[in-house]
């Protein structure tokens, strides 16, 4: 479904040029959720700009869907959708409504089919109580909720994430995470999600890739990540995490 | 199409639920539009000979044409990729299934929609009521759909000249300074300072064959030569929109090649 083979990206500055992507390599099969992460600048994404067509590698392939995202950007784009934690796509004085038909007028979709997918969405993500204020009322969780619609409204085949937890709080993530994982179960949906929050990675991707300096230096199964580090075994009981009581008093 | 069409219906529908803003624009448009007529009705009475020129009501007319085209903001459409090649924002639009500079296009129009035909109504509705119709060496018949013509052919040149300025931006990081020369340019040559018909012979014939004359040729629409001038506005203008729109081809190719944008 997606296959990356020796990918570079190099930014040329004045005096000097940056190695954003060193040669790196994977594939990911469908349904697959899979981490892509590092630290900041490690290249995490300017592989996501490279794979949704943004970008142009400097050398290397790309196959999304067995197209290249740079040749076929309109033909890719129309099976992908993607959310950038830290972008809005949303017309802030309109509700959301609006947003997402226009979205769905440029994905070619009638009428009708807009009509249901916006139902459907609202269902999905819990917008109903909110479906008729004007995008800049929301909050922060609000918005991300409206943001993942508008990428879901035609949909996609693959889901990219861009860091989508950003500034959210965890009832936000929360909710978040639960229609991340409703939408890979229900609708084998592949994710390709980029994150600094190890919440989302540990509850939603069953795989990691680790980027530095723009090479990749970690493939393993989530679950697998701790073994490369530790040497000795604890067995440790505990009660809810902090976070789990959080949640709890809000929703309360 | 309809996806332009729609889009623009949207963007028109996010714009205008700021009414205040769109009031207080045509409060501006009309200030500035009764200003203008009582400097040139001043001017004209202290060089009577100016009659012989550009007949007074054609002045009034060319000055309120051109006033109002510019609430389409056509020219905006630098300042729009300016921001999103420096804000990053840009990646949002490249993300969807319709081109960047379409996308561009229809906020643009969109924005510009309900300032457009609000500012034209009260150009067109002062100008007939203090000075009448302007003196042309035709019938309205054929001076209307001529105007009309050239009035969108010369937008889409004026559009086409300020997304080569913008798209400069992809190299020069912020475009501004190339914004500023086209937008003056179009101003002296269009006749924006002074009316066209008061420059000297050859400056004039330049100005009118100019891309930048040919994006203001809505304004040479409203002198009395309109009959004789048609043709060759006509001819210009497309003339123009032709090389221009190979250019904005090979130019965004180019550019959204280059593009570079940080995490």
């Amino acid at each position: 479904m997606i296959e990356v083979k020796n990918l570079k990206k190099i930014f040329k500055h004045k005096n000097s040029n940056f190695v954003a992507v060193d040669n790196i390599s994977f594939s990911i099969a469908q349904g697959e959720a899979v981490a892509f992460i590092g630290p900041n600048g490690a290249g995490k994404s300017t592989t996501i700009k490279m794979l949704t067509g943004i970008l142009h590698p400097t050398s290397g392939e790309i196959s999304i869907l067995g197209l290249s995202p740079q040749k076929h950007r309109k033909d890719v784009v129309r099976q992908i959708g993607a959310v950038f934690g830290q972008r809005s796509s949303l017309l802030p004085n309109l509700p959301l409504k609006d947003t997402l038909s226009l979205f769905g007028v440029m994905y070619g979709m009638s009428k009708e089919e807009i009509k249901e997918r916006i139902e459907y969405l609202e269902n999905m993500l819990d917008m109903k109580s909110f479906h008729d204020q004007p995008i800049r009322t929301l909050s922060l969780g609000q918005r991300m909720r409206v943001e993942v619609a508008c990428a879901l409204i035609h949909k996609p085949k693959i889901l990219f994430l861009d860091e989508p937890s950003i500034g959210l709080d965890i009832i936000a993530k929360q909710s978040l995470r639960e229609m991340l994982l409703y939408l890979r179960k229900e609708h084998n949906m592949t994710i390709f999600l980029t994150s600094h929050d190890v919440g989302d990675i540990e509850s939603i991707c069953e795989r990691t890739i680790i980027v530095n300096h723009g090479k990749v230096v970690v493939d393993e199964p989530t679950s697998e990540l701790h073994k490369l580090i530790e040497k000795e075994k604890h067995v440790e009981v505990r009660g809810p995490s902090l976070e789990d009581v959080l949640v709890k008093i809000y929703k309360q | 199409m309809y996806t332009g069409i729609y889009y623009i219906y949207i963007v028109a529908k996010n714009a205008t639920e700021q009414k205040k803003k769109v009031v207080f624009q045509m409060m501006n448009h009309a200030i500035f539009l009764l200003f203008s007529l009582y400097l040139y009705k001043y001017v004209y009475g202290l060089l009577p000979n100016l009659q012989f020129k550009l007949p007074f009501p054609n002045a009034i007319w060319s000055m309120a044409v051109y006033f109002m085209v510019f609430w389409l903001g056509v020219r905006n459409i630098e300042r729009y990729f300016r921001r999103d090649i420096q804000s990053g924002n840009i990646e949002m639009y490249m993300l969807r299934p319709v081109g960047y500079i379409w996308q561009k296009i229809f906020v643009l129009l969109g924005n510009g929609l309900i300032p457009f035909i609000s500012a034209s109504f009260l150009s067109i509705v002062i100008s007939y009521l203090v000075v009448g119709l302007p003196v042309v060496d035709t019938s309205l018949l054929f001076w209307l759909p001529g105007v009309f013509l050239i009035l969108i052919l010369s937008q889409i040149l004026t559009c086409l000249l300020f997304v080569l300025a913008g798209l400069t931006g992809f190299w020069l990081d912020n475009s501004e300074p190339v914004h500023f020369l086209i937008s003056k340019l179009i101003m002296i040559f269009g006749g924006a300072w002074v009316p066209v018909a008061f420059f000297p012979k050859t400056l004039q014939t330049f100005a009118e064959l100019s891309p930048f004359g040919g994006s203001m040729a809505i304004s040479f629409a409203m002198y009395p030569n309109f009959s004789e001038h048609f043709p060759l506005l006509i001819l210009n203008v497309i003339f123009w929109i032709i090389v221009c729109f190979i250019l904005v081809w090979i130019v965004s190719h180019k550019a959204f090649e280059k593009l570079a944008i940080n995490g």
